[in-house]
């Protein structure tokens, strides 16, 4: 007798996984802007000592 | 055009970030949920090699010129790779963990062959720091990284596949001709792949950048 494998249904049905989800979209976002901020600090300097 | 590739990858991650939390996946024993994990922990490794390949070509075509920025680009792309490996080696473990029973194994010779390849490259950057001369450095380093390069495609794609292994697609375990048989992980997989090789090389761009400035500064 084989009893089917057990997944993470009942957290899928409840809706709690959208929170997961939106947790870690938030947490990748908020790197992505602040790597995107670092480039911007970079592109100044660059300017900056090409100017020189 | 510039940015292209970088607002590829965000899209890319952040559609596996959310899709692959998701997608229905196959319903296996011991794998469970966790199977999601090949969306996150495998990318990162395919961003690790494909840094350590961009190391490679600049080495070489560091050896080719006396140019210093290639050297420096070798230097960047290996760090970055470097980088990737470390969250590499971490999921990795926590998968074992769950799923093999164990934080460690010294039985897959996947596992030991990243850790010696991580060992080549930090070699690697040993050797770069005790060089002062810089084109003696640029040479020296270069002919270093193609044999590391080499060195850890044996420790990792090599080896593992000649003797048992844990890992799918090694030591005659299935990989992905089974999860090909599911186009549902295919469709977050590969994104996830092509997002993190182009994210790894945003990271490495901005690295250059910043050698770049370093550079103009000192001299």
């Amino acid at each position: 007798m084989s009893s089917e494998p057990q997944m993470a249904d009942a957290f899928r049905e409840d809706g709690k996984i959208y929170v997961v989800i939106t947790v870690i979209g938030l947490i990748f976002l908020a790197l992505v802007f602040f790597l995107i901020y670092i480039e911007r600090k970079v592109k100044k300097i660059e300017d900056k000592v090409n100017g020189l | 055009m510039k940015y292209s590739y970088k607002i590829l990858s965000v899209i890319l991650i952040f559609y596996t970030l959310v899709w692959g939390l998701l997608n229905p996946v196959p319903r296996l024993d011991i794998l469970n949920e966790t199977i999601r994990n090949v969306y996150y922990h495998v990318p990162i490794w395919f961003a690790m090699l494909f840094m350590m390949t961009v190391s490679l070509i600049q080495s070489i075509r560091a050896l080719t010129n006396t140019d210093l920025t290639n050297d420096s680009k070798a230097y960047n792309a290996a760090l970055v790779g470097f980088f990737f490996s470390l969250p590499g080696l971490a999921t990795g473990s926590i998968w074992a963990k769950f799923t093999w029973g164990t934080w460690w194994t010294f039985q897959d010779p996947k596992l030991n062959g990243v850790a010696i390849s991580i060992l080549i490259y930090l070699a690697y950057f040993i050797l770069r720091f005790s060089i002062d001369d810089e084109l003696k450095r640029a040479r020296i380093s270069a002919v270093y990284n193609v044999f590391a390069f080499v060195m850890m495609n044996v420790f990792i794609m090599i080896l593992p596949r000649l003797t048992d292994s844990l890992h799918p697609g090694n030591g005659g375990n299935p990989a992905f001709a089974k999860y090909d048989l599911d186009s549902n992980m295919r469709m977050v997989f590969y994104p996830a792949v092509i997002g993190w090789i182009f994210f790894s090389y945003w990271l490495f761009e901005i690295k250059n950048r910043i050698s770049f400035i370093k550079n103009k500064i000192d001299d």
